[in-house]
């Protein structure tokens, strides 16, 4: 065999050595961490997922029948059933899983002359008119207008909140000024469906005087920190400076409504209240607790479990009571 | 054969053996460069998972700042949090050049700004400007959003934000996720953490609004790192102050800024509305995290012992609620 020459072996051991420099030069620099590197899907501008979901692209998307011409889809319409309404809502999915919740559809739209004029469409299948009324209720915004679309129905500056039979709606604007837009989507979104006229509740037996209809709610569980006690109707009465709260639920039977009683009454005792004993002015089938600074008068009339909760005043707590108990009284007869 | 071996005196030197010496040579050169090229691969990339036993998250804290909390109040995000940056001693008391900063935000929605269901673009953009303009050599933003990273990154403004200001975004993919155990931890026992955006990182900044949340509630600096966790993680909604004790003995930061400009009083964490917002004018930053809940809470209306986790954190050695023995500084902007 021919031995090599010097000047072979110094090339062979010249390219041996780039070989290994660049193999470690690529060892080293995979090991450097690049945080550029999980960030080239938001810098690409034509990265799909990118645009999908932040910049509206006009006709890339079937525009649903509801959607006033002034507007346009940003993306496709996203689903989520009980299992993965966290992954939108996150922990605000117990209110809506207590409730009845079925799914979830949502879908964000742009102006079509603006696209950074952006609102997404939240539309909640709660399974029938009282979930749906729930969920609406007891999210009420306190700075908000009454919206007249034949529905219950609201409005903050930057946001739309109504409900339609056994769906629940939320039109959530990025701008300010997109009001226009989200009044004529909401009333597109209630021609689009039957008109839920609303159905009689024992809601309707709050009695009518001083009473704030538009705080009246349903809360479905785990009432007044109670575990036991869920379907609940609550409703405000008097002016802000001097509320009451007052409740009612229709229970399966008179002996239910009056048990619950009783066990709304132990726990309000086992939480630092006491029975403050025959009080001039209560309501029959009625007692009276002080819990610290406030009065909770807790009733049952046939198959009616209500009361008046955390009054400042026992005068005010034992009045709507009483009102409540004459109305359910004339109810029963 | 002769006339063709003057005509190319190297092969004529070559014979029938030296030829498969040589041929062989040259094949076990091929496949040990192969073999290497094997070995050296790294198909995930940067951010590798690694044997749960092996890794520990590192604590960021500056030991010689010590606890500090700083309030400041005032309707300008920007004045704020230079004030309280300014009452601790400056950026430059927990940044030092060539610091790798890693910020995590709350991007956890793809809403608008205005909602202040996220983190505050602003105000990420200048704390990402002080840490540069202290020397950091880089400065990271990362959360594992609850929903789809790129458009809550988007949407939120906080990628324009960081990009703006000159930060990196790490998006959270899978790869960036390894199974860990935290000691004295109930629930983070072999659970995925999105441990890859730590590394290389010498300093940790958490940035958040106030808010309320359905379940813990309230979510501040130390719900935030909740951003941390990955896999189906909802399910510790059903402990939710147990599981937050376990984040703040996970994660020991540099800084913690809470963002008191709004609260979201109402419908948290992601409301829906600016009539779920109360404005609170107060920017809380601390070295002590418990520290700064327990001031955050007063923000939402309620006291540290309306919520629970602030007490298990206290218990579990992550901080103090009791932020006055602290001597907060307090500064106003005017």
């Amino acid at each position: 065999m021919r031995r090599t020459g010097i000047a072979e072996t110094c090339i062979g051991i010249f390219i041996l050595a780039l070989l290994a420099a660049i193999a470690g030069g690529v060892y080293i620099a995979q090991s450097i961490f690049d945080p550029g590197f999980y960030s080239v899907a938001l810098q690409k501008e034509g990265n799909g997922a990118y645009r999908k979901n932040s910049l509206p692209s006009p006709g890339s998307e079937p525009t649903p029948a509801f959607l006033p011409e002034t507007l346009v889809p940003m993306g496709p319409e996203e689903t989520f059933d009980s299992g993965t309404l966290s992954d939108k809502i996150d922990g605000k999915a117990d209110l809506y899983l207590s409730s009845g919740f079925v799914k979830l559809s949502t879908r964000r739209f742009a102006r079509r002359d603006d696209p950074k004029s952006w609102l997404e469409l939240f539309i909640y299948q709660m399974g029938d008119p009282t979930n749906a009324f729930s969920v609406y209720s007891v999210q009420k915004r306190k700075d908000s207008r009454p919206v007249e679309l034949g529905v219950s129905a609201y409005a903050t500056e930057d946001a739309f909140f109504f409900t339609n039979g056994p769906d629940y709606f939320e039109i959530v604007s990025a701008n300010k000024d997109l009001a226009e837009e989200m009044s004529s989507l909401a009333k597109n979104l209630v021609a689009a469906e039957p008109k839920y006229t609303g159905q009689r509740t024992e809601a309707s037996l709050f009695p009518p005087e001083s009473l704030d209809e538009s705080s009246i709610s349903l809360h479905m569980s785990d009432v007044f920190g109670f575990s036991a006690l869920d379907r609940v109707y609550t409703a405000s009465y008097g002016p802000e400076a001097a509320r009451v709260t007052a409740f009612l639920s229709q229970r399966e039977s008179a002996e239910e409504a009056a048990g619950l009683a009783d066990a709304y009454g132990r726990f309000l005792i086992e939480n630092g209240g006491e029975e403050a004993g025959a009080i001039p002015g209560a309501p029959p089938d009625s007692k009276v607790y002080k819990v610290f600074d406030t009065y909770e008068v807790v009733l049952h009339r046939g198959k009616f479990f209500a009361g008046t909760h955390e009054v400042d005043s026992l005068e005010s707590a034992t009045d709507i009571a009483s009102r409540i108990y004459r109305k359910l009284d004339e109810a029963g007869r | 054969m002769r006339k063709r071996s003057k005509d190319h005196p190297l092969q004529s030197e070559m014979d029938r053996r030296d030829f498969l010496i040589r041929s062989a040579k040259a094949g076990l050169t091929l496949g040990a460069a192969a073999a290497l090229g094997y070995f050296l691969y790294d198909p995930v990339g940067p951010g590798i998972p690694v044997e749960k036993s092996s890794v520990a998250l590192p604590d960021f804290s500056v030991p010689e700042a010590g606890k500090k909390i700083a309030i400041a109040t005032g309707d300008d995000r920007i004045k704020t949090v230079n004030a309280a940056l300014k009452a601790l001693g400056g950026i430059e008391c927990f940044v030092k050049k060539g610091d790798r900063v890693l910020i995590k935000v709350n991007a956890a929605f793809a809403t608008p700004p205005s909602l202040c269901a996220t983190t505050n673009p602003e105000l990420l953009a200048e704390v990402t400007r002080l840490c540069l303009g202290a020397g950091a050599a880089t400065v990271a933003v990362t959360d594992n959003s609850i929903n789809n990273p790129e458009s809550c990154f988007a949407l939120s403004g906080i990628g324009d934000a960081a990009r703006s200001s000159g930060a990196h975004l790490i998006v959270p993919a899978e790869s960036l996720f390894t199974s860990i155990t935290v000691p004295g931890s109930n629930f983070i026992r072999n659970w995925p953490v999105l441990f890859g955006a730590f590394k290389g990182a010498t300093k940790l900044i958490g940035i958040c609004p106030v808010k309320d949340h359905h379940r813990s509630g309230a979510s501040m600096s130390m719900k935030n790192w909740y951003g941390f966790i990955g896999g189906r993680r909802n399910i510790f909604h059903q402990d939710i102050h147990t599981f937050i004790k376990d984040l703040a003995i996970m994660i020991k930061p540099t800084l913690v800024i809470l963002d008191g400009t709004f609260a979201m009083i109402s419908n948290g964490p992601t409301g829906g509305s600016v009539s779920d917002l109360k404005q609170t004018n107060t920017m809380i930053v601390s070295t002590d995290q418990v520290a700064a809940d327990a001031v955050g809470a007063a923000l939402l209306g309620k006291t540290p012992a309306d919520l629970p986790f602030i007490a298990k954190a206290e218990q579990a050695g992550a901080g103090t609620s009791d932020f006055e023995a602290l001597s907060p500084f307090r500064v106003s902007t005017g």
